[in-house]
């Protein structure tokens, strides 16, 4: 009985504890074209706070990204991603963001203008 | 402001393949002079770039032709272009204000030499580092790293050996730019024979090294890169002279021929004429001397195919003992003690690197080295004579599993073959070792964690299969803050003769009790480096500790009976304790310290039981203390060591008036210089140990070298006393 009581205290505090830091998981299309992009992006997002994993794949154009929800919310990790001028999902860089790039970097028509 | 460009050398990367030119360097903010990570660094008509590291620093490898401009971008910073004639460091300052639209590249001041990014734990001495020191040889250049101590040999041979994590320098492999040299014999006059001031820098890396390179790093890898061929014509002269009327010259020659080849010759000449006798005991503290050195390399460098050759050729030739020995009448007599020690060497090193034209990330690279190495001594009426023949040749091909993978391999073929002729008093002895061997590494890195896994094979003729795995892991819990850590195995033949030749200035019969195996060990160790800004000023701490422990040793038994020296492979344990701690700090922007503490626990099993091993300080402390002034056109350096006790070999059993104390005396060793840049020209003068610490005793019986007591090997300390120096430098290039 004892150890029962003991194992749902255990359970509940690890519950409690994984719904604390509880870690998302999102892929997001971007504009991804050549190695020097996957460079950018994984060793820009490396020290993002409450960012655990950044991955991105060059061929599928994807970026996949773990992370606790709260500490970084997806829509401040769409600005970071746009802020180093890469497409973010839905969400678009600036012409400003987007014009600091290499120019093997800028993926056509990805400003609507 | 590209003057500044024109002064630089070739930077200080460690290629993995070591076969890429490469321009590298730091980029940073004009107003907050903090590094910036992430910045896009690219040729301007190239589809290729790089990306800054979370330190501000960049690798950038030169596939193009030169001259070419290279782009800087960040957001919200202005772009800056940096045009670039040659290989080397260019440090960029990029400005966030539009007003302020102008690149400044500026030479790195040498204080901070410790990398965040680096894959094992490294610390890099630079030209800058290197001048705090003036003199001449590379044992010399140590003077201002804690991690290498340097220490003489013996009383009267002059040589200097260095120990790292506690235990000798035999046990650190050297790299000339990736390829070992200096092995086996050579280790007889060690780093001496290498000229400080042909070097570029120097790259210092703890524990066990990468398995590419060979099987023989024990305990750390000490990689020199010469002044390159190919960034500029150049003639570079250095002339030294001290108060022992102690000469040495060095001039230096590097031009470019074409877009692709270039050249560079490197000559040294040294020598050392007054007898010295400061603590009058009859022997010359430091040999009479007679050197050269010259070395000449040749560099190709095409699209695809990189290319290296370079032949090096040395003698020298000491004289020491009594200050009254006279070869041609003493020598074979008892009249006077005398030691000579004459080495010629020569040495042939290759390297041709592949790369492909489909995958920038593949490559293929050879290495071969031959080496003669001929070493011709007498100590008193002893005599040790040596021959070693090597060759060495490396293949290994490089490649990410795919073309966008953080999966990298390295696989590679290596063959050793090794000759040795030597004869000691009255017998000769040699051995023939055939070495092939095969490993592969394997790197995963991602941008805060890198780990690599390596394995080598190697089918030794005498000592059968030998398997050597090492690991080596880093994780940057910041930016800024790396935690490494390393665990290997690795091995090496003995030369129970050539590596403690020093020894053999004694009176102690000598005895090889069993025939040497080979000596292989164990390395562990972290490190954590962790860089920071207190009250506006950076600051660099690092802090580690190693762990070596011996499978097999040959142990140097100088304590069993003082009259002998005994060699015989370890029955038991031997190992090495070694922590290190040390913080660099610009206090203002003129004034850099450094202060370190180092303490070292070396153990060994002899044969009447386990001894701290003799002659290894358990405490010693660092501080340097650089300040620069009047727009760096002087520069003034002062370094302080503190060497604590050592246990000294025993004595007991001699008769009482040549016993020692079973400790060593603690002392310090203070070195001050000055330098004066005008131009192209530098003046420096210095004084080496200003306090006059001379090791009181050093020579047991000195009076009697030919009786029975004779001991000039039991040494800790300097045997010579303050010694001042001048010098000057020049330094013409062309495009200046």
């Amino acid at each position: 009985m004892k150890t029962a009581t003991l194992f749902i205290a255990f359970t509940a505090l690890v519950l409690n504890a994984s719904a604390i830091g509880k870690t998302e998981e999102v892929t997001l299309k971007s504009s991804i074209v050549c190695e020097m992009c996957k460079e950018t992006i994984e060793k820009g997002l490396a020290y993002t706070s409450g960012i655990k994993v950044v991955r991105v794949d060059v061929e599928k154009n994807e970026i996949f990204i773990k992370y606790k929800s709260s500490k970084i919310t997806l829509e401040e990790i769409k600005k970071e991603i746009n802020k180093m001028g890469y497409v973010a999902g839905d969400s678009k860089p600036t012409r400003e963001e987007y014009e600091g790039l290499h120019a093997c970097c800028k993926k056509e028509g990805v400003l609507d203008d | 402001m590209y003057k500044k460009i024109a002064g630089l050398l070739l930077g200080c990367f460690v290629a993995v393949s070591g076969y890429s030119q490469t321009v590298s360097g730091v980029v940073t903010d004009v107003e907050e002079n903090a590094p910036i990570p992430g910045v896009n660094i690219y040729w301007e008509n190239k589809n290729k770039g790089t990306t800054s590291e979370a330190d501000g620093t960049y690798v950038m490898s030169i596939d193009v032709d030169l001259p070419e401009n290279l782009i800087f971008s960040f957001v919200g910073f202005q772009s800056d272009t940096v045009f670039i004639e040659s290989p080397g460091e260019h440090n960029v300052v990029l400005s966030s204000s539009v007003e302020l639209n102008q690149v400044e590249v500026s030479e790195r001041v040498g204080a901070f030499n410790m990398s965040s990014m680096a894959r094992r734990n490294t610390e890099e001495i630079n030209r800058n580092i290197l001048r705090k020191a003036a003199c001449c040889n590379l044992s010399e250049s140590f003077e201002t790293s804690a991690s290498v101590d340097v220490v003489l040999n013996d009383a009267v041979s002059g040589t200097r050996k260095i120990q790292m994590l506690g235990l000798e320098g035999v046990y650190v492999q050297n790299l000339f730019e990736g390829i070992p040299f200096t092995r086996g014999l050579s280790n007889v006059l060690g780093f001496d024979q290498i000229p400080g001031s042909w070097l570029n820098t120097i790259q210092l890396t703890k524990g066990v090294g990468s398995v590419q390179n060979g099987y023989e790093s024990l305990t750390g890898q000490i990689n020199l890169e010469f002044i390159p061929p190919d960034v500029e014509e150049r003639i570079y002269v250095d002339l030294y002279a001290n108060s022992q009327q102690r000469y040495e010259g060095n001039v230096i020659w590097a031009k470019p021929l074409s877009a692709r080849w270039s050249t560079a010759l490197f000559l040294n000449g040294a020598t050392q004429n007054m007898r010295v006798d400061n603590n009058d005991d009859g022997f010359l503290d430091m040999p009479l001397r007679d050197g050269f050195n010259v070395m000449n390399r040749w560099k190709y460098f095409g699209d695809y195919v990189r290319s290296q050759i370079v032949f090096r050729y040395l003698e020298e030739e000491r004289t020491g003992g009594q200050t009254n020995f006279n070869f041609s009448e003493d020598f074979g007599s008892s009249n006077a003690y005398g030691i000579g020690i004459d080495v010629n060497q020569l040495e042939v090193l290759a390297k041709t690197g592949f790369l492909s034209k489909e995958r920038d990330d593949r490559s293929l690279g050879l290495t071969a080295s031959l080496n003669r190495t001929e070493i011709q001594s007498y100590f008193g009426n002893t005599l040790y004579s040596g021959e070693q023949i090597s060759a060495r040749f490396n293949s290994l091909f490089n490649t990410k599993f795919s073309e966008y993978s953080d999966h990298s391999a390295v696989l590679g073929f290596h063959y050793l073959y090794d000759e040795y002729r030597e004869s000691f008093a009255d017998s000769s002895f040699g051995r023939i070792e055939n070495v092939p061997g095969v490993f592969a590494e394997y790197t995963y890195e991602r941008p805060r964690f890198t780990a690599i896994g390596a394995l080598r094979w190697d089918a030794h003729n005498l000592f059968g299969n030998q398997i050597s795995p090492r690991v080596h892991l880093k994780y940057n819990l910041k930016p800024l803050t790396t935690l490494r850590g390393t665990i290997g195995r690795g091995f090496r033949t003995p030369n129970a003769f050539a590596d403690q030749l020093g020894y053999l200035a004694s009176s102690r019969q000598v005895s090889v009790l069993n025939a040497p195996n080979a000596e292989s060990s164990w390395n562990t160790g972290v490190s954590l480096l962790h860089k920071f800004e207190f009250l506006n000023r950076e600051i660099v701490f690092t802090t580690d500790y190693y762990f070596t422990y011996f499978e097999n040793q040959l142990v140097v038994d100088r304590d069993t009976d003082p009259r002998r020296l005994l060699f015989y492979n370890l029955d038991g344990e031997s190992y090495a304790h070694s922590f290190q701690t040390e913080i660099q700090a610009e206090l203002t922007q003129k004034l850099g310290l450094k202060v370190a503490y180092k303490f070292q626990d070396v153990q060994v099993d002899y044969l009447n039981g386990r001894l701290q091993k003799p002659l290894v300080p358990r405490n010693r402390v660092l501080m340097n203390l650089g300040y620069s002034w009047d727009d760096d056109k002087w520069i003034a350096d002062f370094t302080a060591n503190y060497y604590g006790k050592s246990r000294l070999p025993k004595t007991s059993a001699n008769p009482e008036p040549f016993q020692r104390d079973s400790k060593s005396k603690e002392f310090f060793i203070l070195h001050a210089q000055l330098t004066r840049i005008l131009g192209k020209f530098e003046v420096y003068v210095g004084a080496e140990n200003i306090g006059n610490f001379i090791q009181p005793d050093a020579i047991v019986d000195p009076e009697n070298p030919f009786g029975t007591n004779f001991d000039a090997s039991l040494i800790y300390g300097p045997v010579n006393g303050r010694v001042i120096y001048a010098g000057v430098r020049m330094d013409i290039s062309r495009n200046k």
